[in-house]
């Protein structure tokens, strides 16, 4: 276990292994030695990973920032299978990773969503593509419609809905699929203030009713503060610190204003700041 | 607001259907002004210029279309219209039927199978490019005068067009949706089938539109140079008998036909797209 608020390795391209998990428990999610080296249309070559190896616990919600181009997005392609490693691999309980699966839902940054289906039919697509019968699918859907608070909403097109909206829809239709690991690729990063801090509280609510191993990838880190157990710092396809977050979830949004709180946010922004110009 | 808005719409749609009503009032006025300037000091109308009442009383003229002998009267006339609009009907409804169900079959085909696209998207896309009337003499030969003649004209045409328009739909498929949906647990055959097949259905119904009007002039070209029936069969006949005003109130049903056709592919176009968002 690496000492919390502490850079992993100040020089080195390998910051070595990296343990998100209680000790005496079996790694939820591992990647080992992860590499991806990524070719432009001109033949050059982009490093993208440099051998990650990350092993993250049961239940455990990690943040994952960095400067853009740090890799963290990639990182989590990877584990939803969407890309394949160059080097390493990337394995769910010990099951190599080869392709998507339902058992790891993604939240996407852009409106991924089904904007032919109405707001029930695209939080059933997930359940309905498991063969759920359709009278259990209405019940189903129902309860994460009023999870999300789109139980109103149900029978509009996704147009129709406001930009919080429709991240609540995805969310919804992610977690409707009941998948063990969420992850999040800056589920907020286009929405005003007010409505991104209040879906992370929803998201933390949800979580405590239906505890998910959560990774979340972001370049807010009051957000990552608020939101994770662990803070992962990236920056040039490599891990380069964790921080430790040892408040209890849910959190209330009096956080944000806690003056320890802010001491945390001055931390990490000034560890960022000295990766970015690492970089 | 919103119903203010709605008002507001309505009305504005209602002054802009007089506006086009009185358009269509003052053409015709303005074609009896000019039929009758050009009219002899019997007030008798040019031939080349009939007025529109000339036009009217053309109408039990059309009997002659219904076989030799046949009396002229309104009877006789509507038989004859009622007869080659069925037949000009028949044909384009098979040959958009067939073309459209070659063109996006093939096309969807290309678009789930690389192999396949590297076989035969070139040589496809190509025969877009040949000026279809160029092909129609060898059409003629193949054929003559049968229906099939005619009906194969007007497929190979809506094919060519809607297999393009396939292509060109799938490609602007979001692949967010397609990797959203995998990561929901869908196989390839599956996504091809919830995702893109209805995330290409308004660009093809917006193709339809043109293609439908295409259709329309191709059928009536192979009408004027082979077919036994129809409505530009009977367009070439009353050529024949140099008489512009039959040839006129064929025109004026042709416009007719065109108008009806546009709405009710406007009509669908709009419930297609009902659900795609205004960007």
């Amino acid at each position: 276990m690496i000492a919390s608020g502490q850079p992993v390795s100040a020089n080195s391209s390998s910051p070595g292994h990296i343990r998100l998990v209680e000790s005496g428990e079996r790694p939820y999610i591992s990647l080992n030695g992860v590499g991806k080296t990524l070719q432009t249309e001109r033949g050059a070559e982009i490093v993208a990973l440099t051998d990650v190896s990350l092993e993250i616990g049961e239940g455990v919600f990690v943040a994952v920032v960095g400067p853009s181009g740090c890799g963290k997005t990639t990182l989590l392609n990877h584990i939803a299978g969407l890309t394949t490693p160059t080097t390493g691999e990337v394995s769910v309980l010990g099951r190599k990773i080869t392709g998507p699966g339902r058992e790891r839902g993604m939240v996407f940054q852009t409106d991924a969503l089904f904007f032919w289906r109405t707001v029930r039919r695209n939080i059933e697509y997930g359940v309905e593509t498991q063969g759920m019968p359709r009278r259990e699918r209405r019940t189903h859907v129902d309860h994460y419609l009023d999870l999300v608070g789109l139980t109103k909403f149900a029978d509009l097109y996704p147009k129709e809905l406001s930009g919080g909206m429709k991240k609540r829809c995805q969310i919804a239709t992610v977690l409707a699929n009941n998948p063990d690991v969420l992850l999040m690729d800056e589920p907020f990063g286009a929405l005003d203030y007010p409505t991104k801090c209040q879906l992370q509280e929803q998201l933390l609510t949800i979580l405590a009713r239906e505890p998910k191993t959560t990774v979340f990838v972001t370049h807010d880190i009051e957000e990552a503060l608020f939101l994770a157990d662990k803070v992962v710092v990236m920056a040039n396809g490599s891990i380069q610190q964790v921080v430790d977050v040892p408040i209890a979830r849910p959190r209330a949004s009096d956080l944000r204003i806690d003056v320890e709180f802010a001491r945390r946010k001055a931390d990490l922004w000034r560890s960022l700041e000295h990766w970015m110009a690492e970089a | 607001m919103l119903e203010l808005g709605g008002l507001h719409t309505r009305s504005r749609m209602v002054s802009g259907r007089l506006t086009g009503f009185l358009v269509v009032v003052a053409l015709i006025a303005a074609w009896w002004l000019a039929a009758l300037s050009l009219a002899d000091e019997s007030g008798k109308s040019s031939v080349l210029l009939p007025s529109p009442l000339d036009v009217l009383e053309a109408v039990p003229r059309l009997s002659v279309f219904a076989g030799p002998g046949a009396p002229l009267t309104y009877g006789n006339a509507f038989k004859v219209i009622v007869d080659n609009t069925l037949s000009s009907a028949t044909t384009l409804i098979g040959g958009v039927a067939l073309g459209g169900f070659l063109g996006v079959g093939l096309g969807l085909a290309l678009g789930w199978s690389t192999p396949l696209r590297r076989m035969f998207e070139a040589p496809f896309l190509t025969i877009r490019v040949i000026p279809l009337f160029a092909l129609l003499p060898l059409f003629l030969s193949w054929f003559g005068g049968a229906r099939i003649g005619s009906v194969s004209f007007v497929a190979f045409a809506v094919f060519s067009m809607l297999f393009v328009n396939t292509i060109e739909a799938i490609r602007n498929v979001d692949p967010v949706a397609r990797a959203f949906a995998q990561t929901l647990g869908a196989s390839r055959f599956r996504v091809y089938r919830t995702v893109v097949v209805p995330a290409i259905i308004p660009e093809l119904v917006g193709g339809m539109r043109v293609v439908l009007g295409l259709a329309w002039a191709i059928l009536l070209a192979a009408e004027f140079l082979a077919a036994q029936s129809g409505i530009g069969r009977i367009m070439i006949l009353a050529q024949q008998y140099f008489d512009l005003s039959r040839m006129m109130l064929i025109v004026l049903l042709i416009m007719l036909y065109t108008f009806v056709l546009d709405r009710l592919v406007a009509f669908a176009a709009a419930h297609a797209t009902r659900w795609v968002p205004r960007t």
